[in-house]
């Protein structure tokens, strides 16, 4: 856990920090911050804005920062709820002027699909403000449950606003304070401060949600526990973490398709790993059975004794690499495996250009076009070299 | 297509050194970062050797493959990149080199391996070696049936 020391910000500041595991993280943040003044984070390269999307972003006046417009001065806390990757990770503390970061630490979720937060905490005095706000980064939200209490005091009583995803949920038991699902009443004053706890059920998909507790003067919030209903923790290879995850069902189109570059033509130009990506753009495009319907189904495509392409062989010596590129520690190799990567992800989002002239098929020059042509796919038609690749289009296309 | 007397060069003979515990294979490294990527190098031939490794049917020959050191990527593609080696009677020998494409092998007989090696989209190339000899036949295994 980091050291947390009082600490005002008044220029960008980034924190590193480890985890030695991949799961389910939440790091929360305390800080304050007055009138005119603001305060976001930025986790690794996510950043946040507002939910849902409108044409002009949003980065500070958004749930997920502290806008000091509202606070004036008091205390928000932000939960964000993420999944992080064994490493280094780095938070980025963004102020506008000047605003204090009273604590930050970061956990371990130990139990994924039910998160609890043991909270216990009481508001400062103030109107009507942001109070506590968790960031679901990635996730689905089946419902939350949380346990407050609030009392009146002379001539004013606590409540607690709750908003998901920028909607509040209204309070079905009373006209007066609609908008607050736990509120005080004046007969508190000699009943004592009410504990309640509520249930709301959403069954949002997987996604970026926030939910925020609003507080009104000085109620406490207790206990506070999201269930993600059937959501598995499972890890998604990404261009930094590229290792698999033991299916490559998991690979996401990008990553299946850096693999297939990366282990058919890591030693190539630019050029000619743009066109051995292009050849399974290609067959994706042709529709065919014989090629497959998806980038996965065309690059894992075997007859249970070959592999259409060779590197995916799980006795192939490039098959250790291929799944865990940075396995071998090499630095050459890793630049490849990120060139591959930025490759495959112009071609997947349809960025880059098809330099094959349409080709479904390549060899490198280990095999003669003589041989190619009259042995492995009779027919098919030659369409360009680069470097030692060669490539062809389909006979059927003739 | 025949090849006979395999040539062997000084890289083979070093490698077969390195590989059976004798000499290590140092191109001149001096700094600490060179000695660092000689470790990694070795690590990974450790880890390749482990993966690779295949026993003759009768037990008594180990086939494995080993990779040279290179320093740029460009290099994987050289033709003696990685290089199957052979133990057999208290010697290992270098019985088959290529570039990276060099894929699975398999043994088909107690003095034969069928080295596989792809070389494209739907494209594979077979080797059957003679472990005593080193010569080999080249074949196009037909893989793929656009139909």
């Amino acid at each position: 856990m980091p050291d947390s020391p009082l600490r005002t910000l008044i220029a960008e500041t980034q924190v590193k920090f480890t985890v030695n595991a991949f799961g389910l993280y939440a790091i929360s943040v305390t800080a304050s911050c007055g009138k005119s003044h603001g305060l976001k984070v930025k986790i690794d390269d996510q950043q946040f804005r507002e939910v849902p999307p409108r044409k002009n972003i949003q980065t500070y006046d958004i749930p997920p920062a502290w806008n000091g417009n509202k606070l004036r001065g008091l205390k928000q806390t932000n939960v964000f709820l993420l999944i992080l990757d064994e490493g280094e990770h780095i938070i980025t503390f963004i102020p506008r002027d000047r605003v204090a970061v009273e604590a930050w630490d970061y956990r371990l979720v130990e139990s994924p699909a039910k998160v609890s937060f043991s909270i216990e905490n009481q508001a400062e005095d103030g109107d009507k403000r942001p109070w506590f706000t968790f960031v679901l980064v990635d996730l689905p939200l089946k419902s939350i449950t949380a346990e407050a209490d609030v009392a009146w005091h002379y001539l004013d009583g606590d409540d607690v606003k709750l908003i998901v995803d920028n909607k509040i949920e209204r309070n079905p038991d009373s006209r007066l304070w609609r908008d607050w699902a736990w509120h005080a009443v004046p007969r508190q004053l000699l009943d004592g401060p009410r504990r309640e706890q509520k249930t709301v059920t959403k069954n949002l998909a997987s996604g970026l949600h926030y939910i925020e507790f609003w507080a009104d003067k000085t109620p406490t919030l207790h206990q506070v526990t999201f269930d993600l209903g059937e959501f598995e923790l499972k890890r998604i290879p990404s261009r930094n973490s590229p290792k698999w995850t033991e299916d490559f069902n998991d690979d996401t189109d990008v990553i299946i398709l850096a693999r297939l570059i990366f282990g058919e033509a890591r030693n190539q130009s630019k050029e000619a790993m743009t066109g051995v990506g292009w050849v399974i753009k290609n067959r994706l495009r042709a529709k065919r059975s014989y090629f497959g319907y998806s980038y996965h189904e065309i690059i894992l495509k075997n007859d249970h004794r070959y592999y259409q392409f060779s590197s995916f062989n799980p006795a192939d010596p490039n098959y250790p690499v291929l799944i865990d590129p940075f396995n071998a520690a090499d630095e050459t190799t890793s630049k490849a495996w990120f060139e591959a990567y930025d490759v495959a992800e112009s071609i997947t989002a349809d960025i880059s250009k098809d330099p094959t002239e349409g080709a479904t098929f390549f060899h490198s020059s280990d095999l003669s076009q003589e041989q190619f042509l009259i042995e492995s796919v009779p027919g098919a038609i030659f369409t360009k070299r680069i470097g030692n690749i060669l490539f062809y289009k389909d006979p059927n296309d003739a | 297509m025949m090849r006979n007397n395999y040539k062997k060069t000084i890289g083979i003979f070093l490698l077969t050194l390195f590989a059976i515990g004798v000499f290590v294979f140092s191109p001149n490294f001096t700094t600490h970062g060179d000695k660092e990527a000689l470790r990694l190098y070795e690590q990974r031939n450790q880890r390749l050797r482990e993966f690779s490794t295949r026993n003759s049917p009768d037990g008594k020959k180990v086939a494995y493959y080993q990779n040279k050191f290179v320093d740029d990527i460009e290099s994987i593609g050289d033709p003696d990149y990685a290089s199957l080696l052979v133990e057999q009677n208290g010697q290992t020998a270098v019985v088959f080199q290529d570039n990276f494409r060099l894929s699975s092998f398999e043994w088909l007989t107690n003095d034969e391996i069928k080295i596989y090696k792809g070389c494209g989209s739907g494209c594979l190339l077979s080797y059957v070696v003679n472990v005593n000899t080193k010569d080999f036949q080249e074949s196009v295994e037909k893989i793929f049936n656009p139909r």
